[in-house]
């Protein structure tokens, strides 16, 4: 009996780890759809009018493009969102949190000049503020004695 | 005699293929071409449409779309710069990190996309755990040690034999991000996934949707020399 409860529990167990890890790769097309829809609809309208542009759709279809609150910054669309720093935390935080790690996180991650260079300031910020303080509680320590 | 010749070609290209199977599926792919259409959901309701045509070679590394909508342009990004053409008058420079190296459209070319390019060495990340669930096969990668206190770790799916999807956890577990691959079209052997679904969840709680569809996709395309290495900067 012990054998069978322990079988059942591992068993309920065991699929509920399988069901959270195999809910993470489910996708709900139904609301997805619904919610693309006018997008969709816009779509078709492009689709079948190679010379439609943003500004003659904002004309004749303007309930629609409002609707969806329609953008028209076309290089931030193809370049989605790879311009975030890693994680969403700012470049300037990875190298002053983390020094030469840091940089390197921001550098391989983004492989973005500036990013790095947000960094690096990061980092030496970081140098700065901890030389001071070493400086300041040597002062310290030594006017004690 | 000419009977024979038959015959002993036929046993040398039997033999050949029992030799050698990888040589069949051994081509290089280095061209990638289709309409594209790219449908977001942006945060506070924004919502974002892209058509056009995208041109890939993986030796002239320049990524270079043909806009229709919104406005007729093309966007060229190469090594870390990126360029907005219009009636060719270049009319934006923008510095951008080396996407093309990075694009899914090299990844594919390369025929690296099943893992996600995790299990190449280097990638900082190492495969823990596998698992079959129903038609799917889950990876579960975790950050190297020096990264785990920065990163969280990678699920995969492989369903049939194809990369399906993608999750991101940050190192509290909590999911950033889901990528799904489907639709998958064969071309010259390669296998393309026509529809990429991408969720990135927000900080503030709101989820950034996009889809990106393809269509009329080729591989290694002859002509249209000129849209692949299209002429920006000097070269």
């Amino acid at each position: 009996m012990k054998k069978l409860l322990l079988t059942l529990l591992f068993s309920v167990f065991a699929f509920g780890i399988q069901a959270s890890v195999s809910d993470l790769f489910k996708i709900d097309d139904a609301a997805l759809s619904e919610e693309f829809a006018s997008l969709n609809q816009l779509e078709d309208i492009v689709a079948a009018h190679s010379d439609v542009t943003f500004e003659s759709l904002m004309a004749e279809h303007s309930d629609l493009m409002q609707s969806i609150h329609l953008q028209n910054d076309l290089s931030n669309g193809l370049l989605g969102f790879y311009f975030e720093p890693p994680l969403g935390i700012p470049s300037f935080v990875w190298g002053f949190c983390l020094g030469l790690v840091g940089i390197g996180v921001v550098y391989f991650m983004t492989e973005d000049r500036d990013e790095t260079k947000k960094a690096l300031w990061g980092c030496v910020a970081s140098a700065a503020l901890t030389t001071v303080f070493y400086v300041v509680y040597y002062v310290w320590i030594l006017s004690i004695y | 005699m000419a009977n024979e010749m038959k015959k002993m070609f036929s046993l040398s290209l039997f033999l050949f293929l029992l030799l050698f199977p990888g040589s069949i599926s051994a081509q290089d792919y280095y061209r990638f071409t289709a309409d594209f259409v790219i449908k977001e959901k942006l945060e506070d309701e924004a919502s974002q449409l892209i058509t056009g045509k995208v041109y890939f070679d993986k030796y002239v590394k320049k990524l270079v779309y043909e806009v229709q909508f919104p406005e007729p342009s093309v966007i060229v990004m190469q090594d870390t710069l990126l360029y907005k053409i219009r009636d060719a008058v270049v009319e934006e420079i923008k510095s951008i990190p080396p996407l093309a190296e990075n694009s899914v459209f090299y990844q594919l070319l390369e025929r690296k996309t099943k893992n996600f390019g995790l299990d190449v060495p280097g990638s900082g990340y190492e495969l823990s755990n596998v698992e079959k669930i129903d038609d799917q096969v889950i990876s579960t990668y975790v950050p190297v040690e020096e990264l785990k206190s920065i990163f969280g770790t990678v699920l995969i799916s492989i369903k049939k034999g194809q990369l399906y999807g993608v999750v991101i956890k940050s190192k509290e577990g909590k999911v950033l991000s889901k990528q799904f691959f489907r639709k998958y079209v064969n071309v010259l052997g390669l296998e393309v996934p026509t529809e990429m679904i991408t969720f990135n969840f927000l900080q503030t709680g709101q989820t950034h949707k996009k889809i990106t569809t393809f269509k009329n996709v080729r591989i290694n395309e002859n002509e249209n020399d000129f849209m692949y290495n299209y002429p920006v900067g000097g070269k």
